[in-house]
């Protein structure tokens, strides 16, 4: 009975939302300054936020157990040839002293179909995120571009 | 014991159906501003007529020590060139500018003080090294000329 009992909890656990909150965002301007060299020479092919322009919590305790986070890009108003990336650039605060994350500490490319990032264990806060935009050059016509990111935490 | 089984299965059922993901979404914001940049790599040397051919005009002299290099992110941009003030009586300045990859060189085209159109045809390149070819010509109407300079400015703007 006690196996029972201790079976029904983790399945109760893996089954229960956990929730999910991102904080921070990314704004990237590009003009004559970010040229490589000046005149004739083109803009970087990549550009980073600062490491830790995004953080996510997860929390859902004591119920949430094993977790997964995935992303990807929804309604990209990015310019043709550019692509997103997300790097986990560290472990965050544990809430539980037994938590844990694992993963991601290298860019992950993102589509518009969900890829996981990192993979996490109980609760845990301010895990920091950065990202990377790639394919930048000075074929992008002036202008603004918006994307939207969406992050999924997934048992 | 009975009551406490219950109660979690009954947890977990409801939680099967309710369950599962939670997200968020964050927004990335690129903003581009309009790049337009030329440089020249410097002055081109001293060009001095002295030669000529008994019964011609003057030789004229060239220089192509120097280059341009651009940045766009625009369509539609060319380059105009025009000098500071005329040219002394009897003597042209004329300049070729090479053309980046899918513009479009006017060839030699002599500067006066209103803005010619150069190359044209540029749209969103990152182009160094392009040739400058100064010509300087003289006619013997022009008598002996005090050395004396020029500025020659090289404008990339809107048009065709």
């Amino acid at each position: 009975m006690k196996r029972l009992v201790v079976l029904l909890l983790l399945a109760t656990a893996s089954l229960r939302a956990s929730n999910l909150t991102m904080t921070g965002g990314w704004s990237q301007s590009l003009s004559a300054v970010n040229l490589t060299g000046g005149a004739g020479t083109n803009l970087s092919p990549s550009y980073s936020s600062a490491a830790t322009a995004l953080t996510a919590t997860i929390t859902g305790s004591p119920l949430t157990l094993f977790y997964s986070v995935s992303a990807h890009v929804a309604a990209s108003g990015l310019p043709p040839g550019v692509t997103l990336a997300v790097t986990r650039t560290g472990d965050g605060t544990a809430i539980p002293i037994l938590s844990a994350v694992t993963g991601g500490t290298s860019a992950v490319t993102l589509t518009s179909t969900d890829t996981v990032i990192f993979s996490g264990f109980l609760d845990r806060s301010a895990i920091p995120l950065q990202v990377t935009a790639s394919g930048v050059s000075v074929s992008i016509t002036p202008g603004t571009y918006m994307s939207g990111v969406v992050f999924t935490v997934s048992p | 014991m009975k009551t406490l089984l219950l109660a979690l299965v009954g947890m977990a059922l409801s939680a099967t159906g309710a369950f599962a993901q939670a997200t968020a979404t964050q927004t990335v914001t690129f903003s581009v501003a309009a790049i337009n940049l030329i440089a020249v790599s410097g002055n081109p040397g001293t060009m001095t007529v002295s030669s000529g051919t008994a019964g011609s005009q003057p030789n004229a002299v060239s220089d192509a020590t120097t280059s341009y290099a651009v940045t766009t992110n625009q369509t539609t941009q060319k380059i105009t060139g025009a000098i500071s003030s005329a040219m002394p009586s009897g003597t042209t300045l004329a300049v070729a500018l090479g053309a980046p990859s899918g513009a479009t060189s006017a060839g030699s085209t002599t500067l006066t003080t209103t803005a010619a159109n150069l190359v044209t045809n540029i749209s969103t390149l990152a182009s160094l090294g392009n040739t400058i070819t100064y010509n300087f010509s003289a006619t013997a109407a022009a008598g002996q000329v005090s050395s004396t300079t020029r500025t020659v400015t090289l404008t990339l703007t809107a048009g065709p």
